[in-house]
């Protein structure tokens, strides 16, 4: 595999834990709309 | 104006990317001419002149798995210790030579004998299989231990099986070298007809040779039958299996 590829490669994953973390920390609502009030 | 969630993950995912392959001039060309560098020491030390090491992929890409080509003449040894000294080079990939597919990072198989010698051993270990006195006549207390052995030597089926015969250095050698052949073979004979196939089973003496380490050679408790579980043996073939030269 091309080096350049595996950098790619190695960058998508960075980013789709990322995406994923930043979901999970802050962009996730565990609070139901009923029990918010 | 308000963003697509979607539309902006994938957005930020082709940026990732086109900043990955963009970067890769900076971070990924210096690295790979640094291993190059040091797979070309790596090889001259390795005692093999004429050996190239071209870290390019196939579509001309550059690339961290090295393509070994020029060893043609070079013996299998030196092959294997040039690919790894190559392998052992800090951030190379797979190795492997442009003549052959093997991976050379592979190294040798290891046999690992499996955990049925280990059964056969602990059995072995407290008690023996023992011979009426120089005879190959298996003693009828032994009986017992031979089906034991047999029921641990089962999940081995389809390995090679080596019974190894060993008497203790009292008398004369040839007559120790021909007992302990016997008693492997009536060992052999017996497992047989406990259901151990004969193709599985090999039957060797070796006297008084290879006594128990730590004992006298003429402590009787040399004499011992031992199992050992060999995965796969080298087959030589016979000199009527041979084929002609071509």
């Amino acid at each position: 595999m091309p080096i350049y590829l595996e950098i790619m490669v190695l960058a998508l994953a960075a980013y789709a834990i990322g995406l994923g973390l930043g979901w999970l920390l802050w962009g996730h609502d565990t609070s139901s709309a009923e029990g918010n009030d | 104006m308000p963003v697509r969630p979607t539309l902006a993950i994938i957005a930020g995912a082709l940026v990732t990317a086109s900043i990955g392959a963009a970067g890769s001039r900076w971070t990924g060309d210096p690295l790979i001419d640094r291993i190059e560098a040091q797979a070309e020491q790596a090889i001259a030390a390795a005692g093999a002149s004429g050996v190239d090491a071209s870290f390019s992929s196939p579509n001309g890409f550059r690339s961290r798995h090295p393509v070994l080509s020029g060893g043609e003449r070079l013996d299998e040894a030196t092959r294997d210790r040039v690919a790894k000294a190559v392998a052992a080079v800090p951030g190379v990939g797979g190795v492997r030579w442009a003549d052959g597919t093997a991976n050379a990072e592979s190294g040798t198989l290891v046999l690992t004998p499996l955990h049925c010698q280990d059964d056969v051993e602990a059995l072995l270990r407290a008690r023996s299989i023992r011979f009426e006195e120089s005879s190959s006549k298996i003693d009828a207390g032994s009986r017992e231990l031979l089906d034991e052995v047999a029921m641990a030597l089962r999940p081995c089926l389809g390995s090679i099986i080596a019974i190894t015969g060993h008497t203790d250095a009292s008398g004369p050698k040839a007559a120790n070298l021909a007992l302990s052949r016997e008693r492997a073979e009536a060992v052999q004979r017996a497992l047989e007809l406990r259901g151990i196939p004969r193709d599985g089973l090999r039957a060797q003496g070796v006297g008084s040779n290879e006594p128990v380490e730590g004992l006298a050679p003429e402590d009787p408790a040399n004499r011992r039958i031992e199992f050992s579980v060999i995965a796969t043996v080298p087959l030589h073939p016979t000199p009527v299996d041979t084929p002609s030269a071509r």
